[in-house]
């Protein structure tokens, strides 16, 4: 997995694990995370966890949309200590993008993976991910998903 | 203002926008009339990509769910022989929508023992993985292939208690342990 501690520049060893409901209803008010988790519940929630302490990187949603092959990703966010200029580790959003681009292969999806991000950043996902422009929606699928899958999980 | 306009502006306070972007996926507020017609622009261009699907592109995703069913199949603890060797080699050599015959010859491989492979009733050499490799443009790696015999084997020899008792009998002045 790509990530990587900002300070010494070495790899982090993560794990990315699927959340019971249980447990992102327990989400709720943690400290940790600007959003309030508990309410995607009713969403598939994954996890990004440090593989040596089990603390939680990041979080993120998804949706399927089995009528249309696709995933749709809801919702992303990194831990608060890892946001921002000293952010602690780099590439939480990237590893987890890149699990749900997994997932929609293994789905049979052609890797096609949605989202739906406010305007004003939407730039900021295709420079960095290579998302296209669908209308409001953003979508990567195909060569697009697998270079994000070998960019964050598969470099070793 | 929407709820995820909200905490967008709250974090405005503090970091930039790519700072923003770079942490989260922040959802657009749309109406329910603009999800509508963003839902259906979406769908009709899905559609039209299933439907303008090229050959080499069905063959290309299905090699990739392929490789990574596999991978979620060896992060497994069991042993499955539904999911083994040949079982998968098959399924590659569906997905490719080549023959038998044409995929031994297009691997070098003489048909008798590509078909012994694939009956589960050989297991293949390293070269073999490394041939197979290269021939899925390298979207499995040949270390994929090769885990899969590895976690028969594992299995077998955690199970195989008749061939256990039988070497033992071979073995002569076992180191002991009282601890």
């Amino acid at each position: 997995m790509n990530l990587i501690e900002v300070k010494s520049g070495e790899k982090v060893a993560g794990k990315i694990k699927k959340l019971t409901e249980k447990q992102v209803v327990k989400l709720k008010g943690n400290r940790k995370f600007q959003f309030d988790w508990s309410k995607e519940s009713k969403n598939e929630v994954y996890a990004l966890l440090k593989k040596d302490n089990n603390e939680i990187l990041g979080l993120c949603s998804i949706i399927y949309v089995p009528e249309e092959l696709r995933i749709h990703l809801n919702l992303i966010e990194s831990s608060i200590p890892n946001q921002g200029k000293k952010k602690l580790i780099a590439g939480i959003p990237g590893c987890l993008i890149g699990y749900i681009c997994e997932i929609s292969f293994k789905q049979g999806y052609d890797g096609f993976v949605s989202l739906l991000s406010k305007t004003r950043l939407v730039d900021y996902y295709h420079n960095k991910f290579g998302f296209l422009h669908m209308g409001n929606y953003m979508v990567v699928f195909l060569d697009l998903s697998q270079a994000i899958i070998t960019k964050y999980l598969k470099n070793g | 203002m929407g709820k995820y306009e909200k905490i967008y502006q709250k974090l405005r306070k503090t970091l930039t926008d790519e700072e923003i972007a770079d942490s989260m996926l922040i959802p657009a507020d749309l109406n329910a009339e603009e999800k509508k017609k963003a839902d259906e622009e979406l769908r009709a261009f899905r559609f039209k990509l299933l439907n303008e699907m090229t050959e080499e592109q069905r063959i290309y995703s299905d090699l990739l769910r392929l490789r990574y069913q596999i991978e979620n199949y060896l992060e497994e603890d069991f042993f499955d022989q539904s999911k083994s060797f040949g079982r998968q080699l098959s399924e590659y050599v569906r997905i490719l929508n080549r023959t038998k015959k044409k995929v031994s010859e297009d691997l070098n491989v003489h048909y008798t023992r590509f078909s012994r492979i694939l009956n589960d009733r050989e297991d293949p050499n390293v070269e073999f993985v490394y041939r197979l490799e290269k021939h899925s443009g390298e979207l499995i790696p040949a270390v994929i292939w090769w885990k899969l015999i590895t976690k028969r084997q594992e299995f077998e020899i955690k199970q195989d208690k008749k061939t256990r008792k039988k070497e033992a009998a071979k073995v002569r002045s076992a180191v002991k342990f009282k601890v």
